[in-house]
Order: C-alpha cells, then sequence, then structure tokens
C-alpha cells in the first residue's frame, strides 16, 4: 500500500516535471560555444501582445551585453518606457559572434524572433532581406520628415537595399591607426600619408625596438578589415561594387592580388606570432606602451581609456589609412561602417516597434551616447566640440567628412566568401597559402555563392 | 512482486516519448533536411537529392576533418584509456596509501570544469607572449620551441587535443579505479604466493579483469572525440586555415555561418554513421557482457 502511494506520487511528479518544461517556452538557448553570451532571456511571453492595444511587449535582440553598452541601453529602454506606459521592452543579447548565429535561428523561429534587433548594414542584413524577413521603413522614412533629416546620409546610405530602407543607425565605427604620440616624436617620425611612408616608419620603429604595429589575428576578423580597405584602395570602385555583390562576383580584377601582396608586406611589422594572438592582446601592447601603433575601431576607444595604466598613459592620436600610390581604387575611402537596428517583418506592433527604432537611433539618444559611452550614431549635432573629448571630436570630424564608407568584410561579403577571408588569410599569413591560392579559393567561392542567390 | 506488462510499458513510457522527441525525431530530420539545398531561415528549401553527400565526399575538408576526429580518438584512447589505466593501477596501489583519494581528486577535478572555461584556460596557457606555456618554455631554456601554438597549423589541433586529455584523463581514470576495486583480494594474494612481482600481477590479473570497464573506457572516448565541439570552438574556431577543424565545427561552419543547412545536415548523417558503426563494432569485438563477473 505505502509502495504504491510513493510509485504514483513519483509518476505524477515525473508527468508533471514534462508537462512544465514542455510548457516554459522553447527559449532556453543554449548558445553554443560561447565564451561571451549574457543577456538577459526573453521568456518567450506568448500570450501578452497587444490584443486590445492597450499592454505592447517588444522584443529587442542586441549584441552590447557587456557594460557600459548594456547599461545604457538599459537606460534607454526604460526612457522609452517612462515616457510611454504602455509599452514594456524585453531584451537578449549576445556577444559579436555568437549574436549572429542567435539571430539567424532566432528569424527562422517566428514566433520567438524579435520584434526590433541589431543587423550590421551590407550583406549581413540583406541576407536577411533576402528571406522576406526584414521590416521596409521606407514608408516611415518618407512621412517622418524630421527624423530623415535628422542623420547624416552618407551613413544611413549601407543601410539601403534595391533602394528601399532597411535598418537605422546605432553606432558608426570607424578603423583609423592609432600611434603613440611620445614613441613619434622621440623617433622625429610624422604620420604616414602613403604606403610607402608607412612601411617606412615600421621599419624605423621596429629597429628601436619597437613592436610596429600591435596586432592579433587570431579572432580571425582582424585580418579582414586589412584586406577590406586594401581591397577598396586597389581594386575600381565600381569593379569592386560588382563583385561584392553575389548575383555577380566574379573576383578576377588584378587589383585583389595586390592588395593581398602589400598586406604581406605590413604582416612582419606586426606583433610576434600575430596568428596566434587576439586582437585585444595587440591592443594591451599599444595601451602598455610596447606597440607603437595599432590598427581599430573608433568604438575602441571607451576600451583603451579603461585599459590604461593611469599612472603610465599613454597620449595617442589617430590617422586614417594610407593611400597606396598608382593603385586603381579609392584612395579616400574610410574603412568603417555603421551599425544599426532593424525591425522585423513580422511584428504584430509595426507602428511601436518602429517608434522606439526612431527613439533609440535618434538624435536624443545619440547625444547621451557620445557622452557616457563614446560612441557615435549617425545623427548630425551629436558632438559637442566645446564638452568632448577632443580625441572624440577628431574622430567626429573624419566621419562627416568622408565622402565614402567601406564596410567590414565580413558583412559585406556573401556568407561563403566570408569563410574564406575569415579562415584562410592566417594559412596566406603563415605562408601556407600562396596569394594565388587564396584568390582561387575565393573564385571557387563565388560561383557557389551565384547558385545559392538565384 | 509481479509486475504487468502493461505497469512496465507504463514506467518506460514517458523515458521513452522524451528520447523519441528530442533523438530519434530529429536523427530522422536531420536525415530528410540533408537532401535539400536550405540555410536554416529559408522560406523555400530546394530538394537536390543526393548532391550534398557528392559533393562532401570530393570536399577536402571534410577528410581534414575526419582526419583529425581519428588523431582525436587515437590520441583520447592512448592517454585516457591506457595511461589512465596505468594512472588507475598506481592509484590503487600500495605506491599512494593514504594519499590515493587525494590524488583521485585532483585528477578528477578537470572533468568536471565546463569545456568553456577550460578552453578559455587553455587559450591563455598557449598564447604566445604571456601565457604559460611559452614562458616555461623561456625559463627552462629551450626558447626555439615556443611558438604560436594555436596560430600554427601544424601545432593547433595538437594542442587542442592535449587539452582535451588534461581535462578527460582524471574521468577515466576514476571508472577503472572503481573496475580495479572491484577485483578480489584473493587473485593478487595467490599471485604473490606463485611469485608475482607488481608489475606481473598488474598484466595478468588486474589489465583482463578490467577488461569490461576498459571497453566501456574506449567506447567513451572514442564516440567523445568523434563528437567534439566546444573544445575547437572555443580556443581556435577551426583555424588557423582549416587546420584544426572536425566534424562537429565544419557542420556548425556550414549550418550557421555559410548558411548551408541541408549540407550541414549531411555532415551530421555520415558524422552519426561513423560514430554508430565504431561503437559496434568495439561491443562487438569486445564481446562484453559475457564474463563472469555480470
Amino acid at each position: 500500500m505505502y509502495k504504491k502511494v510513493i510509485s504514483i506520487m513519483l509518476l505524477s511528479v515525473l508527468a508533471l516535471s514534462i508537462i512544465l518544461t514542455g510548457c516554459s517556452g522553447g527559449n532556453s538557448s543554449e548558445t553554443t560555444g560561447t565564451t561571451g553570451t549574457t543577456g538577459t532571456q526573453t521568456s518567450g511571453s506568448t500570450g501578452q501582445s497587444s490584443a486590445s492595444n492597450e499592454k505592447v511587449t517588444i522584443k529587442l535582440m542586441h549584441r552590447f551585453p557587456d557594460e557600459p553598452f548594456q547599461g545604457f541601453i538599459d537606460k534607454v529602454c526604460q526612457q522609452y518606457e517612462s515616457a510611454h506606459p504602455n509599452v514594456t521592452i524585453k531584451q537578449t543579447s549576445a556577444a559579436t559572434d555568437p549574436y549572429k548565429e542567435k539571430l539567424t535561428v532566432m528569424l527562422s523561429s517566428g514566433t520567438d524572433a524579435p520584434d526590433v534587433f541589431f543587423g550590421f548594414s551590407g550583406e549581413y542584413l540583406n541576407q536577411f532581406v533576402r528571406e522576406g524577413k526584414v521590416l521596409d521603413l521606407t514608408p516611415y522614412w518618407e512621412k517622418d520628415k524630421a527624423w530623415a533629416d535628422s542623420y547624416m546620409p552618407q551613413l544611413v546610405q549601407p543601410f539601403y537595399t534595391d533602394n528601399k530602407l532597411y535598418g537605422v543607425p546605432y553606432r558608426v565605427s570607424v578603423k583609423m591607426f592609432f600611434y603613440n604620440k611620445k614613441i613619434f616624436q622621440d623617433l622625429n617620425l610624422s604620420t604616414p600619408q602613403t604606403w610607402d611612408e608607412l612601411l617606412a616608419v615600421c621599419k624605423k620603429l621596429k629597429d628601436a625596438g619597437y613592436i610596429p604595429i600591435g596586432e592579433g589575428t587570431a579572432d580571425q576578423w582582424p585580418a579582414t578589415h586589412y584586406l577590406a580597405i586594401l581591397n577598396a584602395r586597389c581594386v575600381p570602385a565600381d569593379i569592386l561594387k560588382k563583385d561584392y555583390d553575389p548575383k555577380t562576383g566574379e573576383w578576377t580584377d588584378p587589383g585583389y592580388m595586390q592588395a593581398l601582396d602589400l598586406f604581406k608586406q605590413l604582416v612582419p611589422y606586426m606583433s610576434p606570432h600575430v596568428t596566434g594572438q587576439k586582437h585585444d592582446m595587440g591592443r594591451q601592447q599599444f595601451v602598455m606602451g610596447q606597440a607603437a601603433m595599432m590598427f581599430a575601431e573608433s568604438v575602441e576607444i571607451p576600451f583603451i581609456d579603461q585599459e590604461m595604466d593611469q599612472s603610465n598613459p599613454v597620449d595617442y592620436g589617430m590617422f586614417a589609412f594610407p593611400s597606396i600610390p598608382n593603385a586603381k581604387g579609392d584612395q579616400n575611402a574610410i574603412l568603417g561602417a555603421p551599425e544599426g537596428f532593424s525591425v522585423y517583418s513580422g511584428t504584430k506592433n509595426p507602428d511601436v516597434a518602429v517608434d522606439f527604432l526612431k527613439y533609440l537611433c535618434g538624435q536624443e539618444v545619440g547625444k547621451q551616447e557620445v557622452k557616457e559611452i563614446k560612441w557615435f550614431n549617425a545623427c548630425k549635432n551629436t558632438v559637442d566640440p566645446a564638452t568632448s573629448d577632443a580625441k572624440l571630436v577628431d574622430c567626429y570630424n573624419v566621419m562627416v567628412n568622408a565622402k565614402s564608407v567601406v564596410n567590414w568584410m565580413d558583412n559585406e561579403v556573401h556568407a561563403l566568401i566570408r569563410t574564406v577571408y575569415y579562415e584562410d588569410t592566417a594559412a596566406y599569413m603563415n605562408g601556407t597559402m600562396t596569394a594565388q591560392q587564396f584568390m582561387d579559393k575565393i573564385r571557387a567561392a563565388a560561383q557557389k555563392a551565384k547558385q545559392t542567390v538565384q | 512482486m509481479r509486475v504487468s506488462k502493461t505497469t512496465a510499458f507504463l514506467y518506460v513510457l514517458p523515458a521513452f516519448i522524451i528520447i523519441a522527441l528530442f533523438v530519434y525525431v530529429p536523427m530522422i530530420s536531420n536525415v530528410y533536411y540533408s537532401l535539400f539545398q536550405m540555410s536554416a531561415f529559408s522560406a523555400n528549401p530546394e530538394f537536390i537529392g543526393l548532391q550534398n553527400y557528392a559533393e562532401l565526399f570530393k570536399d577536402n575538408v571534410f577528410y581534414i576533418a575526419l582526419k583529425n576526429n581519428v588523431l582525436f580518438a587515437a590520441v583520447s584512447v592512448l592517454v585516457q584509456c591506457v595511461f589512465g589505466l596505468v594512472l588507475a593501477i598506481l592509484l590503487e596501489s600500495k605506491l599512494t596509501g593514504k594519499m590515493s583519494t587525494f590524488y583521485r581528486v585532483i585528477y578528477f577535478i578537470p572533468a568536471i570544469m565546463s569545456v568553456s572555461a577550460v578552453g578559455m584556460l587553455w587559450s591563455f596557457i598557449y598564447e604566445p607572449s604571456i601565457g604559460l606555456l611559452n614562458k616555461v618554455l623561456e625559463m627552462i631554456g629551450q626558447t626555439d620551441w615556443a611558438r604560436a601554438w594555436l596560430g600554427d597549423e601544424k601545432t593547433a589541433m595538437m594542442s587542442v587535443i592535449m587539452m582535451s586529455q588534461w581535462q578527460n584523463m582524471g574521468y577515466i581514470t576514476l571508472l577503472l579505479v572503481v573496475a580495479i576495486q572491484k577485483i578480489p583480494e584473493e587473485y593478487y594474494e595467490a599471485a604473490e604466493i606463485d611469485g608475482a612481482n607488481a608489475l606481473a600481477k598488474a598484466w595478468y590479473i588486474t589489465v583482463p579483469m578490467v577488461r569490461d570497464m576498459l571497453v566501456v573506457g574506449i567506447v567513451i572516448t572514442v564516440t567523445g572525440a568523434f563528437k567534439v565541439f566546444t573544445e575547437v570552438y572555443v580556443t581556435t574556431l577551426g583555424g588557423p586555415g582549416q587546420a584544426s577543424h572536425v566534424l562537429g565545427t565544419y557542420l556548425y561552419l556550414q549550418g550557421f555561418i555559410n548558411n548551408r543547412a541541408g549540407y550541414a545536415s549531411a555532415i551530421g548523417v555520415i558524422a552519426f554513421i561513423i560514430t554508430f558503426a565504431l561503437s559496434i563494432l568495439q561491443i562487438r569485438i569486445s564481446n562484453t557482457g559475457t564474463s563472469a563477473a555480470e
């Protein structure tokens, strides 16, 4: 009798736990292999949306789980919620590479898809646009002139596909060479304008015992940034545009080989064992004064400030990537890109979602963004030269004056080509692959990419 | 207490449903998806029959991954099962005496650490400029052995494999320790009377008696070696180039980064066939389940 009672109880516990785990929403994403995933989980709250237009929940997904950036987004959400009491914002986040994979899964899941999500402009967003997952913002953009005019147009341009707008910028990052002013002064060096000047500076630095360029390419993306700007310098702009489009990419221009050769010339001047260490390590070497230069993004400025040893600070300046004499590409392009937010095409509350988007990426938040976390968004007049850090103002002016922006490689090209750039650049740097073999692989990937987008 | 067939069936049913839903159904769906060209979020998958497999067999990254998995398995069996057995015998011998529990714990602790944490830890150890390994090599004067362990095609895979041995050897050792503890003392006493030394006792008594557990250990290590993913993902991402790709990471690359979910499913199916065949083979060869101790 006793045994029977116990066994019935155990069975019911078992049954109950099965039912409960089944019901608690499929959102327990054990994001595989993430070393940086944090973030509050959306509880997949079904049945909480606007039946009566009263309470609305907006799901926001972003890639800034670190402080102070997460705290900043929390603040923005709270500000919006206080101004719109009927709206609740639920966040999910993940670090960059896990984010890309997580978003792929979330957007394909339908009901769990976020309403407002972060996206890199260019091919990254286009892959979702092609599958119809992104809301077309053009009608909203054209209706609200005040909103549209508050942006710097060259920074919104990358979010257009087939003349329709699919996202708005939240932050803009430009990549430049940072240099240690004291070391340059000591060695009587001036900032290089051309490629040959850059190599000469590197040689002098190396002879003096410094690491010329603090860098690490083990995380795969840093090397592709050099190739992205070198491709823009060496390949004529119209051919570059054609090749980057998966439908028409051929990749036969000799400029690509030239870019690879130039890059190889720079590798010996990077940190020793550069393929075995990560980019952060390279930045550390710069901040500690071992490396005289580094090629980094403007959004790394807050990290530099955090990592700087206050008792021995590095006074640094910035210069743009040098021009390549006699190269056929755009010698004035700046490597950088706006990154921003888009709205899911299947969102239940498009108007509220777009309204939140306008706020998140708007001028008011932009001003706070510069002040508090030292990032720019694409809105005009967010930086006040009188009260802002001189380095930020320099950066900002570069951006405002940039006539053209070159996007990061992984967001610009089709996934198959991106994989070759990501994986095989290390082999090329190590010398186990020649430039010819590299380009053959790219061309093969381009062929395959064409098939998948037909 | 007699149990009626229906009751027994009802007890088994919940677990069976869960396994069916979460293991077998996905397995079969996987085979289905491998016949299509699609991305994880594509609206219209395109049926292409066995083309994914045809491409897979011509893909040399697949063979690199396969080779790496085989290397992983071979090293794992050698280090975890063979050296693990030696270690287990040592732990259970008079040599360690009262400290044996302490040693057991020390060797086992890495096995309970999260693989991602171990990956981060060893990324630091292998770091070329400030990492422990290169610094130790400098200290003992072998600076020319210092290199970018995870950044050099020749050493990347082996470095990851060694990291995995560090983590998992304790686990197999512990299994073997348990098996050794079940061996009756009388056998050893009888052997001593016959004049056997420690080596002979180990070889003629311990090793045959732990055979069943050893087979379990080998099956675990080999199937584990073919399923490996996190170890590679958090350290080298399969790089440099494709030198340290394993089936798991190559599948992930194709499925989630290249957005070729059909191709990734094909890789998954092949990986499954390999692990399944190997497990059956090992169990058959060792003929376990028929020993007297059962």
